[in-house]
């Protein structure tokens, strides 16, 4: 247990505390994780909680949503300022009372494999705002998921779509309450007849959320093949571990399946 | 740390680690047994209370988390062992206690939810419950007794408790 507990009022003592205390310490948010007495966090000697900085409420801004870094994932949920596949996406993150304290910068920062809210976040093109030792700065999602980890998350700033924009999400978990296993997210626009500004997202086939980038480049501005060349492009794209959750053969499967069904559900919406 | 909270309505201090959980807090320095840990992890709402109102599992809140907070446990529904509140009641009633062990948690769940959603319906009251497992399986009946409740309520509108 942690002996340190640490109540930053403003956001650079936060990020000062941390470059003192280094991997001694842990950023604190909901809880959800961190206080999970099977995580490594809670292991940890210092933590600093993200509480008392006034991160949380989602806001109207100019061509766009912004979504401040504490709230919590039902509250996303019951938003109405947010799209409904973020609904739909947050819907999917465990239970009401882990929802009503889980954060959406906590679940950016533990930044799981499967997470269920970031292959929509990476289908609106949503960016982050992150307060830094030498200042604020905007981060792109996918690079902050390839590790520019760096800073505390101040919000999630989501674009408004354009108004022929389709997103659509698949996931499977064992049951409703459990973690998702696959989880694909995708959006793309339908011009006369062909597929443009595709977006593939998948979480579960690495160690963390993925954007298929070769996937997207093959089918951008082109109809929608049959449904085995989607699938068969797909597995080719993704490398799964296997663990007790299933082995890498089935979770590319469930991948292939996954992102073809979303893919086909956006093209005929 | 010394860390105050208000518990069922009545301002309490105690002085303790500030990553002690909750739960823990409140069994032990508290003596609210009747919040009980079931996984421990965020899995099964044996554990679960208020906190300013949102249900939340105790199990995975710092003490510290909760400084000045408003806390409702099971202890601080009913007035008085005689006087039960109209869920409490329903629950026996429809048999919607087996081993007892989920009740509490069940009971602040569907406490809170019913708060939030008045008039629910049969599968928004098995959405709302979802973080919560009853290891007998007793579902039905407990999702009897919600329901039952907040039709009650609506037929016979009074102050919800």
């Amino acid at each position: 247990m942690a002996s340190h507990f640490h109540q930053p009022e403003r956001i650079e003592e936060a990020l000062r505390f941390k470059q003192e205390l280094g991997e001694a310490a842990y950023f604190l948010a909901g809880g959800t994780e961190v206080n999970n007495s099977k995580s490594k966090a809670a292991q940890a000697e210092h933590l600093i909680w993200l509480g008392k900085l006034g991160l949380g409420g989602i806001k109207r801004r100019e061509g766009g949503v912004s979504i401040g870094a504490m709230t919590t994932l039902q509250e996303m949920l019951e938003s109405e300022l947010l799209h409904p596949a973020i609904h739909q996406a947050a819907r999917n993150h465990a239970n009401r009372n882990i929802r009503n304290v889980a954060t959406i910068g906590g679940h950016l920062a533990t930044c799981r494999s499967c997470a269920d809210v970031i292959p929509v976040l990476l289908a609106l093109r949503a960016w982050l705002r992150v307060a830094t030792l030498s200042g604020e700065l905007e981060r792109d999602i996918e690079r902050w998921l390839l590790g520019e980890r760096d800073g505390i998350v101040l919000s999630v700033e989501v674009p408004d779509p354009p108004a022929d924009l389709r997103v659509a999400l698949e996931c499977h978990t064992r049951t409703a309450n459990d973690v998702s296993l696959i989880t694909a997210g995708v959006s793309l626009r339908n011009e006369q007849g062909c597929m443009r500004d595709l977006i593939v997202a998948a979480g579960g086939v690495a160690a963390s959320v993925v954007r298929l980038h070769e996937v997207e480049a093959a089918l951008e501005g082109k109809p929608l093949p049959s449904r085995e060349e989607v699938e068969s492009l797909v597995a080719g794209q993704v490398n799964p571990i296997a663990d007790i959750r299933g082995s890498a053969d089935f979770k590319r499967h469930l991948a292939a399946t996954l992102v073809e069904r979303a893919l086909r559900k956006a093209w005929n919406r | 740390m010394n860390i105050w909270m208000i518990v069922n309505g009545e301002r309490r201090e105690v002085d303790v680690p500030p990553m002690k959980r909750l739960l823990d807090t409140l069994r032990e320095d508290l003596n609210l047994t009747g919040t009980k840990e079931g996984c421990g992890e965020g899995e099964c709402g044996a554990c679960l209370v208020l906190v300013n109102g949102q249900a939340v599992n105790s199990c995975l809140v710092a003490t510290g988390q909760v400084q000045g907070a408003e806390i409702w446990t099971v202890e601080g529904l009913a007035s008085s062992p005689e006087e039960l509140t109209d869920l409490q009641s329903a629950f026996l009633t429809y048999g919607a206690v087996q081993c007892g062990f989920c009740t509490p948690g069940m009971l602040m769940t569907a406490h809170a939810y019913l708060r939030h959603n008045p008039d629910p319906t049969r599968d928004q009251i098995r959405e709302a419950i979802s973080g919560n497992l009853c290891r007998c399986t007793g579902y039905q009946k407990i999702v009897d007794a919600i329901e039952a409740v907040a039709k009650r309520r609506q037929t016979e509108p009074g102050e919800a408790p």
